[in-house]
């Protein structure tokens, strides 16, 4: 199938795109709360790979290759404030004891700058060491550390002001 | 152990025996702690509500309604080319102007009508370059 769309056979690309679909929404469904949103991103992750499909080598799983561009498609959209942050926690689910002490915390997250908030959801929504959100997203370790460090910096100040 | 020291141990989920034993004297941290727990408990949850998370059945071909057109990704590939070929030109253009101006005998021998004695010398000194 890869090789097929590679050359240009669009209902290969369709079949791939059903192939992985649902792991692409999940992982858009990560960082963005708005249905239309979560497919833009899904489908702009799906325009990329079909643009850039002559880049992949298939040394590694397609999935690691199609869930790099789903972040960095993601990380891209958050980046650009396209998304809406002040809104993100509005109706956030409370299945814990103290829903409003959830909700309070939901809406002092929604104040994390997009770039911290995305590498806190990777460490500690996804449960990604440094080395995997490197190695997924093609940054150096440092980097991921380093905004990690940032990322943590801000959220405990968040919590410490809140 | 200070507060300080007990919250950065809590950030990097380093608690021990000796921040659990602050925490039961400190309520300040206490309420740090159960607020980083949420927040913990929150970026795990995914932002999305699950039926969000699920594309429906046409979505691929939506997909590839949107995938562009050869021509269109030539276009594209053009449009990215043309700073590099406008440089090129003009880098061309700066050679030319450039160049000294040719010499003397050269251009006595690309007259019109060049004297024969221009002739046979040039063609003594460089037979391959001879008109």
């Amino acid at each position: 199938m890869i090789r097929a769309s590679r050359d240009g056979d669009q209902d290969a690309f369709a079949a791939l795109v059903r192939q992985h679909q649902r792991r692409v929404f999940r992982l858009a469904g990560r960082f963005f709360r708005r249905p239309e949103e979560v497919e833009e991103v899904a489908q702009e992750t799906f325009l990329r790979a079909w643009m850039k499909l002559g880049t992949y080598r298939a040394d590694a799983p397609f999935e690691h290759w199609l869930t790099r561009l789903c972040l960095r498609c993601s990380y891209d959209r958050l980046r650009q404030g396209k998304n809406e942050p002040e809104a993100l926690e509005e109706d956030v689910e409370s299945p814990a004891a103290d829903p409003d002490a959830r909700m309070e915390v939901a809406k002092l997250l929604a104040h994390l700058p997009p770039a911290d908030r995305f590498v806190l959801v990777l460490l500690d929504g996804e449960g990604w060491s440094v080395a995997e959100i490197a190695e997924r997203l093609g940054w150096t370790q440092v980097n991921v550390k380093v905004r990690a460090h940032r990322a943590r910096k801000r959220l405990r100040r968040l919590l410490e002001e809140g | 152990m200070d507060c300080r020291t007990v919250r950065d141990r809590l950030m990097r989920s380093e608690g021990d025996g000796e921040a659990a034993a602050h925490l039961e004297a400190c309520p300040e941290c206490a309420a740090f702690v159960r607020r980083l727990a949420l927040a913990r408990e929150v970026l795990r949850q995914p932002a999305a509500s699950p039926d969000a998370m699920e594309p429906d059945a046409s979505f691929s071909l939506r997909v590839v309604q949107w995938l562009p057109r050869p021509a269109e990704v030539l276009g594209w590939a053009a449009l990215r080319a043309l700073p590099a070929a406008v440089v090129l030109v003009l880098a061309l253009l700066w050679i030319g102007v450039s160049q000294p101006p040719s010499s003397p005998e050269l251009r006595d021998l690309l007259a019109d009508s060049p004297r024969p004695d221009v002739v046979l010398t040039y063609a003594a000194l460089a037979p391959e370059a001879g008109p």
